[in-house]
């Protein structure tokens, strides 16, 4: 039961961090039905620029919280960034274009992203400085560190702001409006390019976040660290239903439960014929599974296509 | 009488909370025209789909040929001998014109990866035979000499009639067209009657959905109209234009646009 | 006519033979010249042609996006490095074990597409590129409880590809010509490529590739024809893995060692790159693009001798700068140029309808 619970708590870290990711995948998808392969590597822009900024910051003598803050800015900064670029100067002139350039387009960007990191950063894996949040408290025999309580704290909060802005802010209401019928709004008055702008800019600050503590939670930064999570994060959007924000959030914290749970008991159930370093497997089985039986997701609708 | 071709009992069709179709049944005969009309967003396009399974209705059967029809399979509904137009028309826009036709007469050929690794000589005559087909088609239907051009290069009214000779190389029993003139001219629309009664008369039953209720009416055997995705009235085109629902409901209103 | 034979070579034909005895000689050519080393290059870029000319089939006859293109060259290798090295003590011979790995390959694209090819394109680009992923991790993972694929370390001292007496891993004497290992292989390879060639050229000028190009165009209006769209999709899947599986068989024989490290995501862009960079659909821009993609290591690798002379250190290190560029070169691409480079004529029009 212990280690149950346990897993439990570890689940729902993971699934916090698929969340804030899955969050941007979704956002974009909703108004664009576009895929973008690269958000997936600004989780890891992120964690290799929060990485680096704030080994500077604490040179420099700056008190740890101050560097912390400073270096997520940063962070969140660089990615934001970065997402307008890709938006402007590659996604934007295709969106008349036949479906595959976009696509092959995002793939690009993904690989410019990876390996200009790596050019930057090296192929090596980079220690993540410590942010002296290991302290753990026990609970009747399950841990919770520190780090995993911010997280899960900092998701909150997150999500908050993000519905906020999404469903009482005006910003908010010109995407909703975007994403439910792209040529009525801009007939509306809506402007429709800063709402596609705007879904990117969301998207890539809370991958800036999800870097952050996903290199704070592993301790380590690497240029590869954010295809895998891109993967999953986007079997979360789809398992909540893609272009749903509370299905991207439910999808995440369901596919971090099922993963830490899987991992935990896979090789209990197969008698170590499938151990934990299958649990990426797991994870992409769920994803073709919900695709073949329910493709609308947890909380999608399915919209018939139009003839 | 004897067996429709095609026949549609209690069709029901939702979209989330809208119903598109309530209830719509329709018969088609061999060798007739059927016309389909109704106002805007009266469901005719939405039965379309369901009929030629691109959609699968939540109630309601459809028989084509005394058979049940696969439901959410358009490809099989094409192969027993059903097949449609596009309101909005769907070509294969960058082939060339008699590639377009030769495409339909892919589910009338057998080559398979063999065949065409291979090329024995049954292949070859296969190919040789869609190839003078479609020639025959693209004369037939007005197109002669158009062939090597780009299809999306036509003019929108060879464009349709494109549509067409595509899918009569399907070998249809039953020709589904959406709204085969839509913004035509009257010229036109009278060379499109003239098409439409020469495929009948090489024994292809059609269902014709279309707005112009004079066309139509000059066109078809029987007439169902739909409304709010129910069947309002079916009848020959002089029952349909005396009866009172239907002018209330469409003709009336049409008429006052055109004289207002 | 009473002319010199040589009058009924057309021109045409006369290219023909020309082109011919040009890949007859360029081997010999080539490790006269360059060396030995650029031969061996050669045989790889022979390698990564067939993969393009399979990949092409997917993406550029039926416009479906496959981002997990690699996995089924490695299922082909694997197929070659089991049952033909001491990993199970099995040598079976060459003509047995290609064919099958293509099978396999085969097999796996069927199963693959099987359940989601109903998916709309972008669905099926992550799934394929999650298939990718799944495939290394197994064959990474696959050395116990009963040890397979040899895990991380991969399997070593696999068979050379060797037809009845002759092997291509030795050198050979004909007709007073010495053939190296490699020019040998080099033949072997372009023989294969050839014949993918045909068989590729064939299929797109036949009633599949018709249909193939309508699905491509669209889908619903295809389907709404009569085409077994499904199917069809399944079959261009399958078609282009059984070529990735070939390819994959030649290059375990070739190197004589399999590692799942040679198959990489990377390495299924590298391949999306070449059949993008040359133009989808069109078997000469895909093969001009696999030849450039593959001698780019080449090219590069100065870059990183340059920086060691006159920085006194790599900075750049070539590798990544080639898939940087991989990279930054579909973005490109898309955006300037979608029809690649050298493009057939349908698919540039199809990039830029409005």
């Amino acid at each position: 039961m212990a280690t149950f619970l346990q897993q439990l708590v570890n689940g729902l870290t993971l699934g916090c961090i698929y969340a804030l990711v899955a969050l941007g995948y979704t956002l974009v998808y909703g108004i664009l039905e576009l895929i973008n392969f690269a958000h997936g590597d600004l989780v890891m822009l992120g964690a290799l620029l929060s990485l680096s900024l704030m080994r500077l910051f604490l040179d420099w003598g700056i008190p740890l919280p101050g560097a912390v803050a400073l270096a997520l800015a940063g962070a969140m900064a660089g990615c934001v960034g970065v997402g307008l670029l890709l938006e402007r100067l590659a996604y934007r002139p295709l969106r008349q274009a036949p479906k595959l350039a976009p696509l092959i387009t995002a793939i690009g960007l993904s690989m410019t992203l990876e390996q200009g990191a790596a050019l930057i950063w090296g192929r090596d894996y980079l220690a993540f400085p410590d942010l002296g949040l290991s302290h753990s408290w026990v609970f009747g025999g399950i841990v919770v560190t520190a780090i995993q309580g911010v997280i899960g704290g900092g998701t909150l909060l997150l999500l908050t702001v993000l519905l906020w802005i999404i469903h009482r802010s005006s910003l908010g209401r010109a995407m909703r409006a975007t994403a439910q019928n792209p040529v009525a709004a801009q007939l509306l008055g809506v402007d429709t390019d800063r709402s596609i702008a705007l879904a990117f800019v969301i998207g890539a600050a809370l991958a800036a976040v999800a870097g952050l503590m996903v290199g704070a939670y592993y301790q380590v930064g690497h240029y590869t660290m954010g295809f895998m999570l891109g993967l999953k994060a986007f079997t979360a959007a789809v398992l909540g239903g893609i272009g749903n924000l509370q299905g991207a959030v439910l999808g995440g914290l369901v596919l971090g439960l099922l993963e830490a749970l899987g991992a935990g008991y896979l090789g209990d159930w197969t008698h170590n014929v499938f151990g934990s370093n299958y649990k990426d497997v797991f994870a992409f089985a769920l994803l073709i599974a919900v695709l073949i039986f329910h493709p609308s997701g947890l909380l999608g609708r399915h919209a018939p296509e139009k003839v | 009488m004897s067996v429709p071709l095609l026949e549609a009992r209690g069709v029901s069709k939702r979209f989330g909370g809208v119903r598109a179709l309530q209830g719509v049944s329709l018969e088609v005969y061999e060798n007739t025209i059927v016309g389909l009309i109704g106002p805007n967003g009266a469901g005719k396009s939405t039965f379309f789909n369901v009929l030629t399974g691109l959609y699968v209705a939540e109630e309601g059967t459809v028989r084509f040929a005394g058979r049940p029809l696969s439901v959410g399979q358009p490809h099989q509904v094409a192969a027993a001998g059903l097949v449609r137009t596009f309101q909005n028309i769907r070509l294969f826009p960058q082939m060339s014109v008699l590639e377009n036709i030769m495409v339909g007469f892919h589910v009338r050929t057998r080559a398979g990866l063999w065949g065409a690794w291979l090329r024995p000589s049954a292949v070859r005559q296969e190919e040789h035979a869609i190839l003078t087909g479609a020639q025959e088609l693209l004369d037939w239907v007005g197109l002669a000499g158009q062939g090597g051009r780009v299809a999306s290069t036509l003019s929108y009214g060879d464009q349709r009639r494109l549509e067409i000779a595509r899918a009569l190389a399907t070998r249809p029993r039953l020709l589904a067209l959406d709204e085969p003139v839509a913004g035509m001219n009257g010229v036109e629309r009278q060379r499109m009657a003239q098409l439409l009664q020469r495929i009948r008369e090489q024994g292809i039953a059609l269902l014709v959905i279309e707005h112009d209720v004079r066309w139509i009416a000059g066109l078809c055997d029987r007439i169902t109209v739909l409304d709010y995705g129910q069947c309002l009235a079916q009848g020959t085109p002089a029952e349909i234009q005396r009866d009172p629902r239907v002018i209330e409901a469409y003709l009336g209103t049409a008429i006052e646009e055109r004289h207002g | 006519m009473t002319s010199a034979p040589f009058a009924r070579v057309s021109l045409r034909q006369g290219r023909w033979y020309v082109a011919t005895l040009l890949l007859l000689i360029l081997p010999f050519a080539v490790e006269w010249w360059l060396g030995r080393g650029w031969v061996r290059i050669l045989d790889f870029a022979l390698l990564s042609v067939m993969l393009a000319i399979g990949l092409n089939i997917v993406v550029g006859y039926a416009g479906l996006l496959d981002l997990g293109f690699i996995a089924f060259f490695g299922v082909g290798a694997y197929c070659y490095a089991l049952l033909a090295s001491p990993q199970f003590d099995l040598h079976w011979p060459l003509w047995v074990v290609l064919p099958l790995g293509a099978l396999v390959a085969a097999s796996f694209g069927a199963a693959l597409g099987w359940p989601t090819l109903g998916l709309k394109g972008d669905y099926l680009a992550i799934v394929t590129m999650g298939f990718g992923e799944i495939i290394r991790i197994f064959l990474n993972n696959l050395n116990a409880p009963v040890n397979i694929t040899n895990g991380p370390q991969g399997i070593t001292m696999i068979d050379s590809l060797r037809l009845g007496d002759w092997s291509f891993a030795r050198p050979h004497t004909l007709a007073g010509v010495k053939i190296g290992s490699l020019v040998g292989t080099y033949y072997l390879f372009l023989l294969f490529v050839i014949l993918a060639l045909i068989l590729s050229h064939r299929l797109e000028y036949s009633r599949l590739g018709r249909a193939w190009a309508a699905i491509r165009e669209d889908e619903i209006a295809a389907a709404s024809m009569g085409l077994d769209t499904r199917r069809l999709k399944l079959l261009a899947f399958a078609m282009g893995a059984s070529f990735g599986g070939l390819s994959g068989g030649l290059f375990a024989g070739f190197q004589g060692f399999v590692s799942p490290e040679s198959f990489t995501l990377q390495e299924s862009v590298m391949i999306l790159c070449m059949v993008v960079l040359g133009g989808m659909g069109n078997l000469r821009g895909v093969v001009s693009g696999a030849l450039l993609l593959a001698f780019l290591p080449e090219l590069l690798r100065p870059v990183g001798v340059w920086q060691q002379r006159w920085l006194g250190q790599v900075w750049i290190d070539p590798s990544t700068l080639r898939l940087f560029l991989f990279g930054v070169a579909l973005v490109l691409l898309m955006r300037w140029r979608p029809e690649g480079v050298w493009p057939s004529r349908a698919r540039a029009r199809e990039w830029h309808r409005s």
